[in-house]
């Protein structure tokens, strides 16, 4: 064999299995990345120690960092595993599955609390009617640009992998719920509905809970300023509540 | 039926547990800042008479000896806020999981280094009451200047004073700079940047304030 390369992947067969690690070794192909290493494997999943086992279960779609299922943990940091190239990783490199979220198996997770987080928060702008409503309020060019930026989330979940706050004894439901709700704030149409997801905000597990640590800004792979949307739901939230003591 | 026969004034409904949530989390917020912060700095500047000397200290500080109504306005001032700021401080921190192995970052170090200093804090503010304010209360004895050289004397009180204010300091001075980010204060990146800077040049200072402080104790009377 040419110059080869050692992927270790943690393996576990269900929620409730105990879980270990296998090592692969495959041919080192400097285009190589996680995911296509991965695939690799499974169509012929022998352990470097020759042993015979079940192809490794995991994620992945669009392939070029856009859609987010892929995430996983490489060398302890969370990130996308099809942007993670061979040529660029160190040799061996390990491979775990997320953390702050249910495993289904080996590196698969189930981030369905995610969406959850969303439809909690009303994180969406309602623009249909029973009829035409016309067309909404002119939006600023610059605050286009920069909600923009927010959109770009794809609900892949490493700004709460990296969240100390979020964790199985924790409720935080972490930075790009806030990050949404700031963005749809922003929106003149769905600023209108604003003070609904201010008020999801408001519940424990929302913009309160954050605790300054600011690894999400760090690891976010679409770059979302997502300290900017906590600094400034917890802004809105703090002046709703204030207006809302006096005025209510 | 439309919006007519559902639109009504609202009725008063108490709070919901959102709303108890967040109070809780911004009464820890602000009690930090208004007034134990406050309290702070005020307690570095009236003990920083000690730097002219145990009689410039003695008379300096017998305003806060003689206040009336004393035992109230500790209370409102001083123990419920504390207390309060302590208990769910520890309420914070059982839910915090430390990662600064996998994510080392500068702010993920303070995020730690925060927790630490508030148990820190904690342990030495129980500590520093009981053996001064708290024992007035229980034996009538003040705490004067010979007190206080005695404790300063003694390595290992000295030591936990070291350890123990500048764990306070620390713990207000990057309080500070989260208190503007959770009230929405500061927002950009750069802005942050640059109070979180003056933030950690304020620790600096009013570490070497507290440690000229606990060392001028030490001279003889």
């Amino acid at each position: 064999m040419a110059e080869t390369f050692i992927l270790r992947v943690k393996r576990q067969e269900s929620p409730k299995a105990e879980s270990h690690w296998d090592e692969f070794e495959l041919e080192y192909k400097p285009h190589h990345n996680v995911i296509s290493m991965l695939m690799e494997i499974r169509r012929n999943p022998i352990t470097r120690q020759g042993k015979r086992t079940t192809a490794p279960v995991f994620d992945a779609n669009c392939l070029e960092e856009v859609c987010g299922s892929c995430t996983m943990v490489i060398n302890g940091r969370v990130r996308q595993a099809c942007s993670a190239l061979a040529e660029k990783l160190p040799n061996p490199t390990t491979v775990e599955p997320m953390t702050k979220f249910p495993l289904v198996r080996d590196l698969m997770v189930d981030r369905s609390s995610m969406f959850e987080s969303l439809r909690r928060a009303h994180a969406w702008t309602p623009i249909d009617g029973t009829y035409d409503l016309g067309p909404g309020p002119r939006m600023a060019p610059d605050i286009q640009q920069f909600s923009y930026l927010f959109q770009r989330c794809m609900t892949c979940g490493c700004c709460l992998e990296a969240c100390p706050q979020v964790n199985s004894h924790s409720k935080f439901r972490g930075a790009a719920i806030i990050g949404q709700v700031y963005l749809h704030g922003q929106h003149p149409t769905g600023k209108m509905h604003q003070d609904e997801r201010l008020a999801a905000m408001m519940d424990e597990g929302g913009v309160a809970d954050c605790g300054n640590a600011q690894n999400c800004v760090e690891v976010c792979p679409k770059e979302i300023p997502l300290t900017t949307a906590i600094a400034s739901v917890g802004g809105q939230v703090s002046r709703k509540w204030i207006r809302d003591l006096f005025t209510k | 039926m439309g919006e007519a026969a559902t639109a009504r004034a609202p009725e008063f409904t108490g709070m919901t547990a959102g709303e108890r949530h967040w109070l809780l989390r911004r009464l820890h917020s602000i009690s930090g800042i208004i007034p134990i912060g406050g309290f702070l700095l005020f307690h570095l500047f009236e003990n920083g008479y000690v730097v002219r000397g145990a009689a410039a200290w003695w008379s300096e500080t017998a305003f806060t000896r003689g206040l009336p109504f004393e035992i109230v306005i500790e209370a409102v001032i001083l123990w419920i806020p504390i207390l309060y700021h302590m208990i769910y401080g520890l309420v914070i921190i059982a839910t915090s999981a430390p990662n600064n192995a996998g994510y080392a970052y500068e702010r993920n170090l303070q995020y730690t280094l925060q927790r630490v200093t508030g148990i820190l804090a904690l342990i030495f503010i129980l500590f520093h009451f009981f053996t001064t304010r708290g024992w007035f209360y229980m034996t009538g004895r003040e705490t004067n200047y010979a007190v206080m050289h005695a404790y300063m004397m003694d390595p290992v009180i000295f030591a936990i004073y070291i350890i123990g204010t500048l764990a306070c300091v620390y713990h207000l001075t990057n309080g500070i700079f989260t208190f503007t980010i959770t009230w929405g204060l500061v927002g950009g990146p750069r802005s942050q940047s640059l109070v979180n800077r003056l933030c950690n040049a304020l620790f600096v200072v009013l570490a070497i304030v507290s440690v000229v402080i606990l060392i001028s104790f030490r001279a003889p009377v």
